[in-house]
């Protein structure tokens, strides 16, 4: 962790959307390092120890997919993948393969600041570790496994905690229907999904208000799902 | 190629033969019997009768058979001296002359007749049949109704198999393995062969005469359009002799028939063709102004807001800003609009159907929309309602249907959404409460880039609807528009419950 000035690495080709980046993320105090290709990207993040990777699965050079395997393949740093809508499988690729999290282009900067704090947090270490998780209306003890909602106690079922657990755990971050099966179930064939579904409707029903309108468990439609951080 | 009808030589087979002995007998007798009454002339008259007989029954050999004997029996029987062959009278010479005479003039009268008489029947056959044919391809239908049915019918009036093949648009024969008449490689070869030299094939024909099959090319205007293969059969044309004038009669029209119903398609693909240019520069001429205006407003802003000019207050800024942000989540919903036409039109749609629960995708619309709803009331009445489902899909079509009731509604008016099952369907409706369909577009608004008369000054390209009702059809459901009984607009989307919908597994065991 860069101490009070988080560095981000900028791996995205097209040069306006990288001068936005640059304006919005030094607006907010963060350290900005820039690449225009894959390669680029690589030899700066060796180089640089940045805290969080912003990439794009468009780029002109390398498959954003391999390079999301390759960083993993040395690197812990935080990856946000960056990509155009109607490309699901993208998505869920680069997530399965560690990515931490992503964007779905056009975004507004309110969305790109929410997803780098969660990353940010999740770098440090912080996240998945603190024996209690607060969020809104929720307080989740994972060391006693009790959960609160607006301080009153809530009876979940083991699959409905394990779930709920495994979103706590990850709070803010989405979860893909394959990493949350291998969470919960230790893994079953993505093809359960299903049952995720059926849990995560039960515990909606438990937790939500307005279930059509969740304020907690939120839907990645196509993708997988993320607890409100 | 026409051939002429090939009426059949009088041959004189043993039958023939027989029957003019018998005749020729039959005279002597009768001429033996009444000889001591009558003259030698009226005998000799009895000749000329069975030799007339002879000829109109059994053809011309037959006759000049009868005659020969005729002249043999008179000049034995009846001649002086009798029974004997000899001739006292140089004058009996002439009447054997003159019998002989009218034997072979009788026998060719006879043999035209006859020739006539068969031609005629001929001729009736075969207006009958081609007029059959005629009828039975005039009902329409496209190339493969014609083959079915010119095939039928051939078979029934020749007696023989038959196949029709068609040629495709590089000119390749297409096999019909399926056929009642299935072709070898090799006769499909042939069959090949025959449509590109334009020349008849195979069985009886100067090429390959001893194929099983024959084949007729069908052409056309100089255009091959495929091949007549006609099968071993009681009626098939004789080894050595040439197809049938009936068989090439029947071919032609059912060439013509074939052209007839290519031509009908090509207009037809004409026709799809053009209402798709159509389509094209409509949709590109609405894109273009759709994309242009807020790309103008976009422009404007962001050079007053850059020009070197006297400082604008804040709120002037802010106001200009908010535009460029307004219009450029116009411009993202047109594009997405636009995206999404594309890939619904250039194929099957991909649907990836899982069961979900409809208040899950519900939610995901209405978290994607919060910012835009603000402080809208939104009434949600969701009855669990699970379906199979592409959740990505469903979104979008949620996703249009509540920008719509937000751009035709007016500010702070409520907004509905509700979902249930019904029998074997699982039903969603969004409601609004703006001035609705005008009656009688309630169908029409479905249609890509059309747009319902109330749209007034709001902006779109007619496409939101259309691609709901896509997605819709390619689930197997259906979408409609109705108005509330007390005012406003409702889009009402139906899914088929298919397959058993997902239980709560026993807690405790492994799912």
């Amino acid at each position: 962790m860069n101490a009070d000035h988080p560095v981000i690495l900028v791996i995205e080709d097209d040069a306006p959307l990288r001068r936005y980046l640059r304006a919005t993320l030094q607006a907010y105090g963060y350290g900005v390092q820039e690449a225009a290709t894959g390669a680029e990207g690589r030899d700066l993040l060796a180089r640089t120890d940045p805290d969080v990777v912003l990439l794009d699965l468009g780029l002109p050079d390398v498959d954003g997919l391999d390079l999301t395997q390759e960083f993993r393949g040395w690197s812990q740093v935080p990856i946000i993948v960056v990509s155009a809508r109607g490309k699901e499988e993208d998505k869920i690729g680069a997530l399965d393969l560690g990515a931490d999290d992503y964007l779905t282009k056009p975004f507004g900067s309110g969305e790109l600041l929410a997803r780098i704090r969660v990353a940010l947090r999740r770098g440090a270490g912080a996240a998945g570790t603190e024996p209690v998780v607060e969020t809104g209306p929720l307080k989740v003890d994972l060391a006693n496994r009790e959960v609160y909602l607006d301080g009153v106690p809530v009876h979940l079922s083991p699959n409905e905690y394990g779930l709920l657990a495994a979103l706590v755990r990850n709070a803010g971050k989405v979860l893909t229907h394959q990493q949350l099966l291998q969470e919960v179930w230790g893994g079953l064939p993505a093809a359960q999904s299903t049952y995720l579904r059926v849990y995560m409707a039960s515990l909606r029903k438990k937790l939500e208000p307005d279930p059509g309108r969740p304020r907690l468990l939120l839907t990645e439609p196509g993708v997988g799902y993320r607890l409100k951080a | 190629m026409a051939l002429p009808s090939q009426a059949l030589p009088a041959r004189l087979d043993s039958r023939r033969l027989l029957t003019a002995l018998g005749a020729v007998a039959l005279a002597t007798l009768t001429g033996l019997l009444i000889f001591r009454f009558l003259d030698l002339a009226d005998v000799a008259m009895l000749f000329v009768l069975c030799i007339t007989v002879v000829a109109t029954r059994c053809g011309r050999w037959a006759a000049v058979t009868a005659s020969v004997l005729s002249v043999a029996c008179l000049d034995y029987f009846f001649i002086p001296p009798r029974y004997t062959f000899a001739v006292q009278d140089i004058r009996h010479v002439g009447t054997f002359a003159v019998m002989l005479g009218v034997g072979w003039v009788v026998a060719d009268l006879a043999e035209r007749i006859r020739t006539q008489t068969r031609q005629a029947l001929d001729r009736e056959q075969r207006t009958n049949a081609l007029y059959r044919l005629g009828a039975a391809l005039g009902e329409g239908g496209d190339a493969e109704a014609i083959q079915a049915r010119a095939e039928a019918h051939i078979r029934q009036t020749l007696g023989t198999p038959a196949l029709v093949l068609l040629a495709d648009r590089n000119g390749q024969l297409r096999p019909r393995p399926e056929a009642e008449l299935a072709l070898q490689p090799d006769e499909l070869g042939l069959a090949q062969w025959s449509m590109d030299q334009r020349d008849p094939a195979g069985h009886g024909t100067a090429m390959v005469p001893g194929a099983r099959c024959l084949f007729l090319p069908l052409v056309a205007e100089e255009a091959p359009v495929g091949v007549l293969v006609l099968g071993p059969g009681p009626d098939a044309p004789r080894s050595g002799s040439r197809p049938g004038g009936l068989t090439l009669a029947l071919a032609s029209q059912v060439t013509l028939a074939l052209a007839r119903a290519r031509l009908a398609e090509e207009r037809a693909e004409a026709r799809r063709r053009a209402d798709h240019e159509q389509l094209r520069s409509t949709l590109l001429s609405s894109v273009s102004h759709d994309l242009r205006t807020p790309l103008g407003t976009i422009t404007g802003a962001t050079t007053s807001l850059l020009a070197p000019g006297p400082e604008a207050n804040p709120d002037d800024q802010r106001m200009l800003l908010l535009s460029i942000h307004q219009e450029s989540c116009r411009l993202e919903q047109l594009v997405n609009n636009l995206l999404d036409i594309t890939k619904l039109e250039s194929g099957p749609v991909q649907v990836k159907k899982e069961w979900v629960p409809l208040e899950e995708v519900v939610g995901a619309a209405v978290s994607r929309l919060e910012e835009r709803l603000g402080n809208r009331p939104l009434a949600l009445d969701l009855k669990e309602a699970w379906a199979p489902l592409d959740p990505v899909l469903l979104e979008q079509v949620l996703m249009n249907l509540l920008d719509n009731a937000l751009k035709f509604t007016p500010p702070g008016s409520a907004i509905r959404i509700a979902t249930g099952t019904w029998g074997d369907q699982a039903w969603l409706t969004v409601e609004d409460a703006g001035p609705g369909f005008v009656p009688g577009e309630e169908e029409t608004v479905f249609e890509k880039l059309r747009r319902g008369s109330r749209s007034g000054p709001v902006p779109g390209a007619g496409l939101g609807l259309a691609i709901c009702r896509s997605i819709a059809q390619a689930h197997g459901g259906a979408i409609m528009a109705s108005n509330r009984p007390q005012g406003g607009a409702c889009i009402t989307l139906t899914l088929p419950l298919e397959g058993t919908p997902p239980a709560l597994p026993q807690e405790g065991t492994p799912p």
